[in-house]
Protein backbone atom coordinates (compact mmCIF):
# COMPACT_ATOMS: atom_id res chain seq x y z
CA UNK A 1 0.00 0.00 0.00
CA UNK A 2 1.07 3.90 -0.78
CA UNK A 3 1.12 6.82 1.55
CA UNK A 4 -2.15 8.12 0.20
CA UNK A 5 0.15 11.18 -0.98
CA UNK A 6 2.02 9.02 -3.18
CA UNK A 7 -0.76 7.16 -4.11
CA UNK A 8 -2.84 10.95 -5.60
CA UNK A 9 0.62 10.81 -7.48
CA UNK A 10 0.55 7.48 -8.94
CA UNK A 11 -2.98 7.94 -10.34
CA UNK A 12 -2.36 11.14 -11.52
CA UNK A 13 0.54 10.27 -13.87
CA UNK A 14 -1.66 7.80 -14.90
CA UNK A 15 -3.40 10.66 -17.50
CA UNK A 16 -0.52 10.62 -19.30
CA UNK A 17 -1.52 8.67 -22.48
CA UNK A 18 0.65 5.14 -22.58
CA UNK A 19 1.21 5.26 -18.41
CA UNK A 20 -0.36 2.42 -16.57
CA UNK A 21 0.05 1.63 -12.85
CA UNK A 22 3.32 0.28 -13.29
CA UNK A 23 5.03 3.16 -15.30
CA UNK A 24 3.24 5.47 -12.81
CA UNK A 25 4.45 3.66 -9.80
CA UNK A 26 8.04 3.88 -10.82
CA UNK A 27 8.06 7.53 -12.21
CA UNK A 28 6.53 7.99 -8.75
CA UNK A 29 8.96 6.65 -7.10
CA UNK A 30 11.72 7.61 -9.01
CA UNK A 31 10.54 11.56 -8.44
CA UNK A 32 10.57 11.43 -4.71
CA UNK A 33 13.64 9.19 -3.96
CA UNK A 34 15.94 10.17 -6.56
CA UNK A 35 15.27 13.50 -8.26
CA UNK A 36 13.28 15.57 -6.08
CA UNK A 37 14.47 19.04 -7.84
CA UNK A 38 13.23 17.34 -11.13
CA UNK A 39 9.77 16.45 -9.60
CA UNK A 40 9.58 20.09 -8.69
CA UNK A 41 10.95 21.48 -12.07
CA UNK A 42 8.13 19.40 -13.78
CA UNK A 43 5.20 20.49 -11.28
CA UNK A 44 6.26 24.38 -11.87
CA UNK A 45 6.65 23.76 -15.65
CA UNK A 46 3.28 22.13 -15.77
CA UNK A 47 1.59 24.81 -13.77
CA UNK A 48 3.21 27.57 -16.01
CA UNK A 49 2.03 25.86 -18.99
CA UNK A 50 -1.65 25.12 -18.11
CA UNK A 51 -1.45 29.00 -16.98
CA UNK A 52 -0.18 30.28 -19.66
CA UNK A 53 -0.66 28.32 -23.16
CA UNK A 54 -3.70 28.94 -25.12
CA UNK A 55 -4.19 28.56 -28.70
CA UNK A 56 -2.63 31.44 -30.79
CA UNK A 57 -5.57 33.88 -32.56
CA UNK A 58 -4.04 33.38 -35.95
CA UNK A 59 -3.23 29.80 -36.45
CA UNK A 60 -4.72 28.07 -33.18
CA UNK A 61 -1.49 26.34 -32.43
CA UNK A 62 -0.81 25.94 -28.59
CA UNK A 63 1.65 29.49 -27.64
CA UNK A 64 1.83 31.34 -24.68
CA UNK A 65 1.55 34.62 -26.87
CA UNK A 66 -1.10 35.66 -28.23
CA UNK A 67 0.53 35.44 -31.52
CA UNK A 68 2.54 32.43 -32.45
CA UNK A 69 6.10 32.89 -33.28
CA UNK A 70 4.78 31.30 -37.08
CA UNK A 71 2.19 33.46 -37.36
CA UNK A 72 4.55 36.48 -35.91
CA UNK A 73 6.93 35.72 -38.73
CA UNK A 74 6.67 38.52 -40.85
CA UNK A 75 9.71 36.98 -43.42
CA UNK A 76 7.05 34.03 -44.46
CA UNK A 77 5.39 33.86 -47.41
CA UNK A 78 1.77 35.11 -47.09
CA UNK A 79 0.22 33.97 -49.83
CA UNK A 80 0.27 30.23 -48.93
CA UNK A 81 -1.87 28.75 -46.07
CA UNK A 82 -1.48 25.33 -45.48
CA UNK A 83 -4.15 23.47 -43.13
CA UNK A 84 -3.29 20.54 -41.09
CA UNK A 85 -4.84 18.25 -38.35
CA UNK A 86 -2.51 18.75 -34.91
CA UNK A 87 0.71 20.78 -34.30
CA UNK A 88 2.60 17.52 -34.67
CA UNK A 89 1.67 17.91 -38.40
CA UNK A 90 3.28 21.89 -38.11
CA UNK A 91 6.49 20.68 -36.17
CA UNK A 92 7.05 17.95 -38.68
CA UNK A 93 6.15 20.18 -41.96
CA UNK A 94 8.82 22.62 -40.35
CA UNK A 95 11.37 20.17 -39.84
CA UNK A 96 11.11 19.35 -43.41
CA UNK A 97 11.51 23.33 -44.09
CA UNK A 98 9.77 22.56 -47.26
CA UNK A 99 6.94 25.17 -46.47
CA UNK A 100 7.48 28.45 -46.13
CA UNK A 101 3.96 30.24 -45.94
CA UNK A 102 1.62 30.15 -42.97
CA UNK A 103 -0.29 27.22 -40.88
CA UNK A 104 -4.16 26.83 -39.89
CA UNK A 105 -4.49 24.12 -37.35
CA UNK A 106 -7.65 22.15 -36.89
CA UNK A 107 -6.26 20.49 -33.97
CA UNK A 108 -8.94 17.28 -34.88
CA UNK A 109 -10.97 16.21 -37.95
CA UNK A 110 -14.97 16.50 -37.45
CA UNK A 111 -16.15 13.22 -36.09
CA UNK A 112 -19.85 12.72 -36.11
CA UNK A 113 -20.20 10.00 -33.25
CA UNK A 114 -17.98 12.43 -30.67
CA UNK A 115 -19.80 15.41 -31.68
CA UNK A 116 -16.64 17.26 -33.02
CA UNK A 117 -17.86 20.04 -35.39
CA UNK A 118 -17.08 22.80 -37.23
CA UNK A 119 -17.03 25.10 -34.26
CA UNK A 120 -14.62 22.74 -32.15
CA UNK A 121 -12.07 22.86 -35.24
CA UNK A 122 -12.38 26.62 -35.49
CA UNK A 123 -13.72 26.78 -39.04
CA UNK A 124 -15.59 29.73 -38.63
CA UNK A 125 -12.24 31.31 -37.90
CA UNK A 126 -10.48 29.91 -41.05
CA UNK A 127 -12.58 30.91 -42.88
CA UNK A 128 -12.71 34.47 -41.38
CA UNK A 129 -8.63 34.74 -41.77
CA UNK A 130 -9.44 33.44 -45.73
CA UNK A 131 -11.59 36.29 -46.11
CA UNK A 132 -9.83 38.89 -43.94
CA UNK A 133 -6.13 38.12 -45.88
CA UNK A 134 -4.78 37.85 -49.28
CA UNK A 135 -3.96 33.90 -49.55
CA UNK A 136 -3.06 33.12 -53.47
CA UNK A 137 -3.25 29.33 -52.58
CA UNK A 138 -4.77 26.96 -49.81
CA UNK A 139 -2.84 23.66 -49.06
CA UNK A 140 -5.19 21.13 -47.12
CA UNK A 141 -2.82 18.72 -45.32
CA UNK A 142 -5.56 17.02 -43.46
CA UNK A 143 -5.22 13.13 -42.46
CA UNK A 144 -6.25 10.44 -44.84
CA UNK A 145 -8.30 8.89 -42.83
CA UNK A 146 -12.44 8.56 -43.38
CA UNK A 147 -12.92 11.27 -41.09
CA UNK A 148 -9.70 13.43 -42.45
CA UNK A 149 -10.97 13.51 -46.27
CA UNK A 150 -14.25 14.35 -44.68
CA UNK A 151 -13.01 17.25 -43.07
CA UNK A 152 -11.03 18.48 -45.99
CA UNK A 153 -13.83 17.62 -48.78
CA UNK A 154 -15.58 20.13 -46.08
CA UNK A 155 -13.42 22.66 -46.41
CA UNK A 156 -13.41 22.30 -49.87
CA UNK A 157 -16.71 22.47 -50.64
CA UNK A 158 -17.03 25.90 -48.17
CA UNK A 159 -14.06 27.62 -50.18
CA UNK A 160 -15.13 27.49 -53.52
CA UNK A 161 -16.03 30.99 -53.92
CA UNK A 162 -12.34 31.48 -52.88
CA UNK A 163 -10.70 33.03 -55.84
CA UNK A 164 -7.19 31.62 -55.43
CA UNK A 165 -5.99 27.43 -56.08
CA UNK A 166 -7.01 25.17 -53.37
CA UNK A 167 -5.01 22.24 -53.60
CA UNK A 168 -4.97 18.68 -51.59
CA UNK A 169 -1.39 17.15 -50.73
CA UNK A 170 -0.48 14.46 -52.55
CA UNK A 171 -0.80 10.73 -51.37
CA UNK A 172 1.08 7.65 -52.47
CA UNK A 173 4.00 5.31 -52.48
CA UNK A 174 6.56 6.26 -49.92
CA UNK A 175 10.46 7.12 -50.96
CA UNK A 176 12.46 3.97 -50.45
CA UNK A 177 9.28 1.75 -50.65
CA UNK A 178 8.60 -1.14 -53.16
CA UNK A 179 5.25 -1.05 -55.05
CA UNK A 180 5.09 -4.50 -54.06
CA UNK A 181 4.53 -3.74 -50.09
CA UNK A 182 2.25 -0.76 -51.01
CA UNK A 183 -1.69 -1.41 -50.24
CA UNK A 184 -4.03 -1.20 -53.03
CA UNK A 185 -5.75 2.25 -51.92
CA UNK A 186 -2.43 3.93 -51.53
CA UNK A 187 -1.41 2.49 -54.86
CA UNK A 188 -4.68 3.58 -56.74
CA UNK A 189 -4.43 7.44 -54.93
CA UNK A 190 -0.63 7.09 -56.48
CA UNK A 191 -2.07 6.25 -59.76
CA UNK A 192 -4.50 9.05 -59.88
CA UNK A 193 -2.37 11.46 -58.83
CA UNK A 194 -0.19 10.84 -61.04
CA UNK A 195 2.51 13.60 -63.10
CA UNK A 196 3.67 13.78 -66.59
CA UNK A 197 6.77 14.31 -66.75
CA UNK A 198 7.04 15.29 -70.00
CA UNK B 1 -21.26 -19.25 -27.03
CA UNK B 2 -18.05 -20.70 -28.73
CA UNK B 3 -15.27 -21.86 -26.28
CA UNK B 4 -13.53 -18.55 -25.44
CA UNK B 5 -10.11 -18.57 -26.90
CA UNK B 6 -11.41 -20.14 -30.17
CA UNK B 7 -10.00 -17.70 -33.06
CA UNK B 8 -12.74 -16.82 -35.18
CA UNK B 9 -13.10 -15.04 -38.46
CA UNK B 10 -16.26 -12.80 -39.57
CA UNK B 11 -16.54 -10.20 -42.44
CA UNK B 12 -17.19 -6.81 -40.37
CA UNK B 13 -17.39 -3.16 -41.06
CA UNK B 14 -16.14 -1.04 -37.93
CA UNK B 15 -18.73 1.48 -36.72
CA UNK B 16 -16.88 3.61 -34.77
CA UNK B 17 -13.51 3.62 -33.00
CA UNK B 18 -11.56 5.64 -30.11
CA UNK B 19 -8.25 5.96 -29.36
CA UNK B 20 -6.84 3.66 -25.99
CA UNK B 21 -3.08 4.38 -24.61
CA UNK B 22 -0.67 5.08 -26.99
CA UNK B 23 -0.64 3.12 -30.02
CA UNK B 24 -4.23 1.13 -29.28
CA UNK B 25 -8.03 1.19 -30.35
CA UNK B 26 -11.21 0.12 -28.98
CA UNK B 27 -13.57 -0.51 -31.65
CA UNK B 28 -17.22 -0.71 -32.31
CA UNK B 29 -17.85 -3.37 -35.25
CA UNK B 30 -20.80 -4.60 -36.69
CA UNK B 31 -19.96 -8.25 -37.65
CA UNK B 32 -21.71 -10.62 -39.96
CA UNK B 33 -20.98 -13.64 -37.30
CA UNK B 34 -21.40 -11.88 -34.15
CA UNK B 35 -23.34 -9.09 -34.68
CA UNK B 36 -22.14 -5.72 -32.94
CA UNK B 37 -19.24 -6.41 -30.55
CA UNK B 38 -16.69 -4.37 -29.33
CA UNK B 39 -12.71 -4.99 -30.15
CA UNK B 40 -9.46 -4.66 -28.30
CA UNK B 41 -7.13 -3.68 -31.22
CA UNK B 42 -3.66 -3.76 -29.57
CA UNK B 43 -0.71 -1.39 -31.27
CA UNK B 44 -2.58 -1.15 -34.09
CA UNK B 45 -1.47 2.83 -34.65
CA UNK B 46 1.96 1.32 -34.95
CA UNK B 47 1.17 -1.83 -37.22
CA UNK B 48 3.32 -2.34 -39.90
CA UNK B 49 0.69 -4.12 -41.68
CA UNK B 50 -1.55 -0.87 -42.45
CA UNK B 51 -3.91 -2.22 -39.85
CA UNK B 52 -5.16 1.34 -38.53
CA UNK B 53 -5.36 2.37 -42.10
CA UNK B 54 -7.68 -0.68 -43.08
CA UNK B 55 -9.59 -0.02 -39.41
CA UNK B 56 -11.58 3.13 -40.65
CA UNK B 57 -15.58 3.10 -41.09
CA UNK B 58 -17.30 1.57 -44.20
CA UNK B 59 -14.91 -0.50 -45.48
CA UNK B 60 -15.37 -4.65 -45.79
CA UNK B 61 -13.16 -6.41 -43.74
CA UNK B 62 -12.44 -10.01 -43.32
CA UNK B 63 -11.40 -10.10 -39.10
CA UNK B 64 -9.89 -12.73 -36.75
CA UNK B 65 -10.84 -11.96 -32.94
CA UNK B 66 -10.81 -13.80 -30.10
CA UNK B 67 -14.81 -13.52 -28.40
CA UNK B 68 -15.26 -12.66 -25.02
CA UNK B 69 -18.42 -11.66 -23.20
CA UNK B 70 -17.45 -7.90 -23.11
CA UNK B 71 -13.95 -6.47 -25.14
CA UNK B 72 -13.38 -8.65 -27.51
CA UNK B 73 -9.82 -9.20 -29.02
CA UNK B 74 -8.34 -8.39 -32.82
CA UNK B 75 -6.14 -10.65 -33.82
CA UNK B 76 -5.98 -9.18 -37.51
CA UNK B 77 -7.97 -7.58 -40.33
CA UNK B 78 -7.80 -7.22 -43.94
CA UNK B 79 -9.59 -4.85 -46.38
CA UNK B 80 -11.74 -7.38 -48.45
CA UNK B 81 -13.39 -4.99 -50.89
CA UNK B 82 -11.34 -4.86 -53.53
CA UNK B 83 -13.21 -1.54 -55.52
CA UNK B 84 -12.92 0.25 -51.65
CA UNK B 85 -14.51 2.91 -52.87
CA UNK B 86 -14.81 5.94 -51.13
CA UNK B 87 -18.04 8.40 -50.74
CA UNK B 88 -17.53 11.60 -53.54
CA UNK B 89 -20.36 13.22 -51.50
CA UNK B 90 -20.18 14.75 -48.05
CA UNK B 91 -23.60 14.55 -47.38
CA UNK B 92 -24.08 11.41 -47.77
CA UNK B 93 -20.96 10.29 -45.95
CA UNK B 94 -22.49 12.10 -43.05
CA UNK B 95 -25.11 10.48 -43.77
CA UNK B 96 -23.77 6.81 -43.65
CA UNK B 97 -22.16 8.18 -40.25
CA UNK B 98 -25.60 8.59 -38.97
CA UNK B 99 -26.76 5.03 -39.82
CA UNK B 100 -23.65 3.78 -37.58
CA UNK B 101 -24.72 5.76 -34.99
CA UNK B 102 -28.39 4.50 -35.31
CA UNK B 103 -26.50 0.37 -35.04
CA UNK B 104 -24.45 1.34 -31.86
CA UNK B 105 -27.73 3.60 -30.00
CA UNK B 106 -30.15 0.84 -30.88
CA UNK B 107 -28.73 -2.99 -32.09
CA UNK B 108 -27.78 -4.49 -28.36
CA UNK B 109 -24.51 -6.19 -28.52
CA UNK B 110 -23.64 -10.01 -28.98
CA UNK B 111 -27.23 -10.30 -30.70
CA UNK B 112 -26.34 -12.26 -34.02
CA UNK B 113 -28.41 -10.54 -36.57
CA UNK B 114 -26.81 -12.07 -39.86
CA UNK B 115 -29.74 -9.65 -41.94
CA UNK B 116 -28.78 -6.23 -40.13
CA UNK B 117 -25.17 -7.03 -41.42
CA UNK B 118 -26.49 -7.27 -45.15
CA UNK B 119 -28.85 -4.59 -44.57
CA UNK B 120 -25.98 -2.28 -43.31
CA UNK B 121 -23.70 -3.84 -46.47
CA UNK B 122 -26.29 -3.04 -49.27
CA UNK B 123 -27.23 0.25 -48.02
CA UNK B 124 -23.29 1.36 -47.35
CA UNK B 125 -22.95 0.07 -50.87
CA UNK B 126 -25.50 1.93 -52.75
CA UNK B 127 -24.61 5.05 -50.78
CA UNK B 128 -21.63 4.86 -52.10
CA UNK B 129 -22.55 4.44 -55.55
CA UNK B 130 -25.39 6.92 -54.93
CA UNK B 131 -22.45 9.81 -54.27
CA UNK B 132 -20.96 9.65 -57.64
CA UNK B 133 -23.51 11.57 -58.90
CA UNK B 134 -25.23 14.94 -58.94
CA UNK B 135 -28.12 15.19 -56.34
CA UNK B 136 -26.53 12.55 -54.44
CA UNK B 137 -28.24 12.95 -50.85
CA UNK B 138 -31.78 13.19 -52.80
CA UNK B 139 -30.98 9.83 -54.73
CA UNK B 140 -30.02 8.44 -51.28
CA UNK B 141 -32.91 9.21 -49.08
CA UNK B 142 -35.25 6.15 -50.11
CA UNK B 143 -32.12 3.94 -49.35
CA UNK B 144 -31.79 5.94 -45.93
CA UNK B 145 -35.39 5.59 -44.90
CA UNK B 146 -35.70 1.70 -46.00
CA UNK B 147 -32.71 1.20 -43.56
CA UNK B 148 -34.08 3.18 -40.94
CA UNK B 149 -37.58 0.87 -41.05
CA UNK B 150 -35.90 -2.64 -41.88
CA UNK B 151 -33.99 -1.60 -38.45
CA UNK B 152 -37.06 -0.75 -36.76
CA UNK B 153 -38.15 -4.67 -37.75
CA UNK B 154 -35.25 -6.29 -36.72
CA UNK B 155 -35.11 -4.87 -33.34
CA UNK B 156 -38.68 -5.84 -32.80
CA UNK B 157 -40.83 -2.78 -33.96
CA UNK B 158 -42.95 -3.58 -37.13
CA UNK B 159 -44.34 -0.83 -38.73
CA UNK B 160 -47.13 -1.88 -41.06
CA UNK B 161 -47.17 -0.03 -44.16
CA UNK B 162 -50.05 -1.95 -46.09
CA UNK B 163 -53.27 -1.92 -43.37
CA UNK B 164 -55.05 1.04 -41.78
CA UNK B 165 -54.49 -0.06 -38.29
CA UNK B 166 -58.42 0.00 -37.09
CA UNK B 167 -60.13 -1.03 -40.00
CA UNK B 168 -57.46 -3.83 -40.88
CA UNK B 169 -58.20 -1.95 -44.88
CA UNK B 170 -55.56 -1.70 -47.29
CA UNK B 171 -54.07 2.24 -47.15
CA UNK B 172 -54.78 3.78 -49.37
CA UNK B 173 -53.11 6.47 -51.54
CA UNK B 174 -55.52 9.50 -51.65
CA UNK B 175 -55.84 9.37 -48.15
CA UNK B 176 -53.60 10.86 -45.20
CA UNK B 177 -52.54 9.14 -42.46
CA UNK B 178 -50.99 9.74 -38.64
CA UNK B 179 -49.21 6.92 -36.73
CA UNK B 180 -50.05 6.12 -33.05
CA UNK B 181 -47.98 5.03 -30.95
CA UNK B 182 -48.65 1.20 -30.18
CA UNK B 183 -51.65 1.07 -33.05
CA UNK B 184 -50.15 1.86 -36.46
CA UNK B 185 -51.87 3.93 -39.18
CA UNK B 186 -54.92 5.64 -39.01
CA UNK B 187 -56.19 7.83 -41.33
CA UNK B 188 -57.47 10.84 -40.83
CA UNK B 189 -60.75 10.25 -41.92
CA UNK B 190 -61.04 7.53 -39.01
CA UNK B 191 -59.59 9.94 -36.58
CA UNK B 192 -62.04 12.37 -37.05
CA UNK B 193 -64.40 10.09 -36.88
CA UNK B 194 -67.03 10.56 -33.62
CA UNK B 195 -66.71 6.94 -32.86
CA UNK B 196 -62.77 6.78 -32.84
CA UNK B 197 -61.59 7.21 -28.63
CA UNK B 198 -58.73 9.76 -28.86
CA UNK B 199 -57.74 9.18 -25.46
CA UNK B 200 -54.92 7.68 -24.57
CA UNK B 201 -53.31 7.72 -27.96
CA UNK B 202 -50.28 9.32 -28.62
CA UNK B 203 -50.21 10.63 -32.65
CA UNK B 204 -46.17 10.08 -33.80
CA UNK B 205 -46.40 12.17 -37.11
CA UNK B 206 -48.21 15.04 -38.66
CA UNK B 207 -49.97 13.90 -41.99
CA UNK B 208 -48.44 10.95 -44.28
CA UNK B 209 -50.05 10.63 -47.88
CA UNK B 210 -51.10 6.89 -48.26
CA UNK B 211 -49.54 7.50 -51.94
CA UNK B 212 -46.03 7.51 -49.95
CA UNK B 213 -46.75 4.95 -47.53
CA UNK B 214 -47.50 2.49 -50.42
CA UNK B 215 -44.68 3.83 -53.11
CA UNK B 216 -42.46 3.29 -49.87
CA UNK B 217 -43.05 -0.09 -49.53
CA UNK B 218 -42.37 -0.59 -52.85
CA UNK B 219 -39.54 0.66 -52.94
CA UNK B 220 -40.28 3.23 -55.27
CA UNK B 221 -36.51 4.99 -56.21
CA UNK B 222 -37.50 6.98 -58.97
CA UNK B 223 -40.89 7.82 -56.92
CA UNK B 224 -39.23 9.19 -53.97
CA UNK B 225 -36.17 11.31 -55.74
CA UNK B 226 -39.12 13.20 -57.65
CA UNK B 227 -41.24 13.60 -54.80
CA UNK B 228 -39.59 16.05 -52.40
CA UNK B 229 -43.26 15.96 -50.07
CA UNK B 230 -42.95 12.48 -49.62
CA UNK B 231 -39.41 12.43 -48.64
CA UNK B 232 -40.21 15.12 -46.06
CA UNK B 233 -43.33 13.23 -45.14
CA UNK B 234 -41.58 9.51 -44.62
CA UNK B 235 -38.53 11.45 -42.93
CA UNK B 236 -40.65 13.07 -40.08
CA UNK B 237 -42.57 10.23 -39.94
CA UNK B 238 -39.18 7.59 -39.13
CA UNK B 239 -37.65 10.44 -37.18
CA UNK B 240 -40.80 10.37 -34.72
CA UNK B 241 -40.90 6.31 -34.81
CA UNK B 242 -37.38 6.54 -34.20
CA UNK B 243 -37.18 8.48 -31.20
CA UNK B 244 -39.34 6.31 -29.21
CA UNK B 245 -36.47 3.82 -28.76
CA UNK B 246 -33.45 6.28 -29.51
CA UNK B 247 -35.19 8.50 -25.83
CA UNK B 248 -34.62 11.81 -25.13
CA UNK B 249 -30.28 11.62 -25.87
CA UNK B 250 -29.93 13.71 -29.64
CA UNK B 251 -28.19 12.45 -32.14
CA UNK B 252 -24.89 13.35 -32.38
CA UNK B 253 -24.74 13.11 -36.19
CA UNK B 254 -27.98 14.12 -36.86
CA UNK B 255 -26.83 18.12 -35.15
CA UNK B 256 -23.28 17.73 -36.80
CA UNK B 257 -25.47 17.44 -40.31
CA UNK B 258 -27.21 20.32 -39.34
CA UNK B 259 -24.28 22.49 -38.53
CA UNK B 260 -22.33 21.30 -41.43
CA UNK B 261 -24.85 21.59 -43.87
CA UNK B 262 -28.43 23.80 -43.02
CA UNK B 263 -27.55 26.44 -40.01
CA UNK B 264 -25.65 29.69 -40.39
CA UNK B 265 -22.54 29.26 -42.50
CA UNK B 266 -19.65 31.59 -42.84
CA UNK B 267 -19.48 32.23 -46.59
CA UNK B 268 -16.08 33.19 -48.79
CA UNK B 269 -16.11 36.50 -50.17
CA UNK B 270 -15.47 36.43 -54.23
CA UNK B 271 -13.72 39.53 -54.22
CA UNK B 272 -10.95 38.23 -52.32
Amino acid sequence: MHSPLIQDLINHLKYLPGVGNKSATRMAYYLLEQNKAAALKIANSLQQAVEKIHHCESCRILTENKICQICADLSRDEKTLCIVGSPADVFAIEQSGIFKGYYFVLMGSLSPLDGIGPNELGLPKLFEKVNKENFQEIILATSTTVEGEGTANYIINELHDFSGTVTRIAFGVPLGGDLEYVDGSTLGHAFSGRKPIS
Amino acid sequence: MPSRQEQLTSQAYVLYSKPYQENSLILDVLSRENGRIQLLAKGVKKSKKGLSFALQPFRTLQIKYLLKSNLSILVDAEIIENNDKPFKDNKVLYSAYYLNELLIRLLPSHEEVASIFSLYQQTIQSLKEFSLYEHAIVKSELCLRLFELKLLNQIGYEVDLQTSALTAKQIESDLNYVYIENIGFVSTLELEHPSFNQQNTIVLSGKTRGECLIKLGQEEQDFFQDNLICRQQIKQLLRNILHLHLGEKPLKTRELYQQLFVKNKITIHKSN
